[in-house]
């Protein structure tokens, strides 16, 4: 049995878990100063232009220009010793700051850039520079991007139930992505239509050691909204993904984790509350098994979809968004490394209201 | 025009000689080159009023809890956390609170003790900006620093490899006369091409070996280093400046810069008056920023500079003859004490094999603190034979 137990350094000062927000949904936030505007990097306590106190983390510019680059080939650290010589820059960004950077293999000498925060193996924040244009389609294969992401792209890949609406295509959309493998759990797999690449099987019998093991696990549990039972919608999400990580994350190298969820995870509508118990309680464990998969260097991502645009949300006002949708929102996730994800622009409203004003949310929570 | 250092002298240059590795602390680094201060001054080091230390590897302790530690009883006490440039700054302190009155005797120390793996933790911990901003982005500590200014030069500059190889090899050379220096063997060119890349441009050669080991000097009187019979050089001129120039988006010159015709007003002289030069040299390329920054040649003119002159002990610019830390190895903050210690000793003859003829006006510089993409802390002082 292997466990990747080498993590890379993770000590950091308090204020900058504070670029872990921005990292963890994708974004470049850098520290900002309320007062003058100025962008600081590393993390201040001040703001060295003004003196101001009042800092905080906003969207920064992503441009840089590469000033000079080395390649690390000696290293007393044990994590970056395990890898491949690391490339680190130093960048003249274009939001007024000096960063040092991991630079992605096709970076060019004294080119142009773009910065982006991303989470390390034990969740910590470290910046990556990508050339400014996509050079080819090969980019995934950076040996340190592979640490900071999980392109599905030649990965066996383990959906855990293919009743939520969002299995089907999302299995598509893998294949397409080049998965290798794609097994979906599924109540009776006899009745399942035949899908090509994918492998139907009953998970919920079956000892998860006994499956090939994969390196994605996307749990992807049925909650239907209108059920009266929060005990098994709960054994369905929480339970079952407590369950599979207890069996299958030791057997996992570098493996990744993601939980699909509904808003309701984030924020319970007043006449669905079992249905918001289940999907807070799969929010919570999803949580729980973040920090556990840490300590094995196992990323584990959330994905919170707005309405979808499926028969039984007929009633239901627009936005909605397509399962397609959704689908593609995970393979972004996955190959961007992005911790939380909110797909349809309900779940974009939703997640900038809880940052703003999470009590006029609450109000504002309808059916 | 600063105020001068008018009778005030620096005495009794020591080196404890260095060790790859050492079981011992720090502490025990800085007290046996406090015992050597005392025994070559004939000054027991209870009748010292002054203490300055210098070290990365005191925690929990300070100064302070050295005084008890050693048995002193002070009445200036500095504890200096400024790396490669402490030296410099002791020096300074120390020579105004002796010319003040407030102090009359101060025992100047820098001091470190390598432990395996206690290197690879104060990089990880050495600033806060390293520990959040560096040091994961691949962990290669100074090296990787030092590579991207390096790499920078080189571009901006048109430095190459065999330009950095004759700094190392000239200091190997002189190295070979000194028998507290850890290599021992001559590095040849091809040595030194061959070598493997540690962050390039950086390759092994370039880089200092981490090591345990102690300096010390004292600042006295005039009078007191007459009564005591003791070789002395007067400190003529000295100046410090940290982060200086942060509007350079790289680092290509180091805080000297600023200062330096101050720095020759109050020696009264040039550069061709400075009879050997001491540089801080953790790396070459910060040797070059220094030839450059303190006039020995133009900004960018370093690599013409090297290719012409020659860096020995016996050569037309003697530089770092003791061999430098690139040969003798970097005892931690002991490093930025190298230089000056052995500046002392030439301009007092006691240099033996390495004694420089004539040398009467020595030049020693200090560097420090990469807090994240550059080195901040600097400092330069010369000093003249009595």
């Amino acid at each position: 049995m292997s466990i990747a137990l080498l993590l890379p350094p993770a000590l950091r000062s308090g204020g900058t878990l504070g670029l872990i927000q921005g990292a963890a949904q994708g974004r470049f936030a850098l520290q900002c100063c309320n007062h003058c505007r100025c962008f600081i990097y590393p993390v201040r306590d001040i703001c060295p232009a003004c003196l101001s106190q009042h800092l905080a983390f906003a969207d920064a510019p992503t441009g840089g220009q590469l000033l000079a680059e080395t390649t690390i080939t000696i290293t007393s650290d044990p994590f970056f010793r395990s890898r491949p010589p690391v490339r680190q820059g130093l960048i003249s960004a274009d939001c007024g700051v000096t960063a040092i950077a991991l630079l992605h293999r096709d970076c060019l000498v004294e080119g142009r850039v773009r910065l982006t925060l991303k989470l390390d193996r034990g969740g910590m924040p470290i910046l990556f520079a990508f050339p400014e244009f996509a050079s080819d389609n090969n980019m995934s294969d950076d040996p340190h991007l592979q640490d900071l992401t999980t392109d599905p792209k030649g990965r066996r890949v383990l959906i855990t139930e293919s009743a939520h609406p969002v299995a089907l295509p999302l299995a598509r959309a893998l294949r397409d992505a080049g998965a290798t493998e794609i097994l979906c759990g599924t109540a009776d797999p006899s009745a399942m239509p035949p899908e090509s690449g994918v492998t139907f099987l009953q998970l919920s019998a079956a000892d998860p050691l006994e499956l090939p093991v994969p390196e994605i696990v996307i749990h992807t549990p049925f909650l239907p909204i209108r059920s009266d039972g929060a005990q098994d919608l709960m054994q369905n999400g929480a339970t079952e993904l407590l369950r599979l990580a207890r069996r299958l994350g030791p057997q996992i190298q570098d493996g990744t984790w993601l939980s699909l969820m509904d808003l309701d995870a984030l924020l319970p509508r007043p006449d669905h509350a079992e249905h918001g118990i289940a999907q807070a309680a799969l929010r919570s464990a999803t949580i729980s098994l973040r920090g556990q998969m840490a300590r094995r260097g196992q990323r584990v991502l959330s994905v919170f979809c707005g309405a979808l645009d499926i028969p039984e949300n007929g009633h239901l006002p627009a936005p909605k968004t397509a399962p397609a949708a959704v689908a593609r929102g995970v393979i972004a996730a996955l190959r961007q490394g992005i911790e939380d994800s909110y797909i349809g622009s309900d779940a974009e409203a939703l997640r900038d209201m809880l940052s703003r004003d999470p009590k006029a949310a609450e109000r504002l929570r309808r059916d | 025009m600063r105020h001068s250092y008018k009778d005030v002298v620096i005495t009794t240059p020591i080196t404890v000689p260095y060790q790859r590795f050492s079981p011992h602390a720090a502490h025990w680094w800085a007290g046996a080159a406090l015992r050597g201060l005392a025994q070559e001054s004939g000054i027991a080091h209870s009748e010292m009023d002054g203490l300055s230390i210098a070290s990365f590897g005191l925690a929990p302790d300070s100064g302070i809890n050295l005084t008890q530690h050693f048995g002193m009883s002070v009445r200036h006490l500095d504890t200096v956390p400024l790396g490669g440039a402490s030296a410099v700054v002791s020096l300074r302190r120390a020579a105004r609170a002796v010319q003040a009155g407030d102090a009359d005797v101060v025992a100047c120390i820098g001091a470190d003790t390598n432990q395996p793996d206690s290197f690879r933790q104060s990089l990880a911990s050495f600033s806060r900006f390293a520990q959040d901003a560096v040091y994961p982005m691949g962990a290669g500590g100074a090296n990787a620093s030092f590579a991207l200014l390096t790499r920078h030069y080189m571009q901006k500059y048109g430095a190459t490899r065999e330009d950095f190889a004759r700094i190392c090899i000239a200091q190997r050379d002189n190295a070979l006369l000194n028998p507290d220096a850890l290599m021992k063997k001559p590095l040849t060119l091809e040595d030194y091409m061959a070598a493997r890349a540690v962050a390039d441009p950086v390759h092994l050669f370039d880089c200092v070996m981490p090591c345990a080991g102690a300096e010390g000097f004292l600042v006295m009187r005039e009078a007191t280093a007459r009564a005591q019979g003791i070789p002395f050089a007067r400190l003529t001129a000295a100046i410090e400046g940290h982060n200086q120039f942060p509007e350079d988006p790289v680092q290509i010159r180091g805080g000297w810069a600023r200062d330096v015709d101050l720095l020759y007003a109050m020696a009264g002289c040039g550069p061709d008056g400075i009879d050997l030069l001491q540089t801080y040299d953790d790396y070459p390329v910060i040797v070059m920023m220094q030839f450059e920054d303190l006039g020995f040649c133009g900004k960018g003119e370093a690599p013409d500079f090297v290719r012409s002159r020659d860096l020995r002990i016996a050569g037309d610019f003697p530089h770092n003859t003791s061999g430098g830390q690139l040969s003798v190895g970097q005892a931690g903050a002991a490093g930025g004490h190298l230089g000056l210690v052995e500046a002392l000793r030439q301009v007092t003859g006691q240099a033996g094999a390495r004694q420089v003829p004539r040398a009467r006006r020595a030049m020693a510089l200090g560097f420090g603190m990469i807090n994240y993409d550059r080195g901040l802390a600097s400092g330069a002082a010369i000093l003249e034979a009595a």
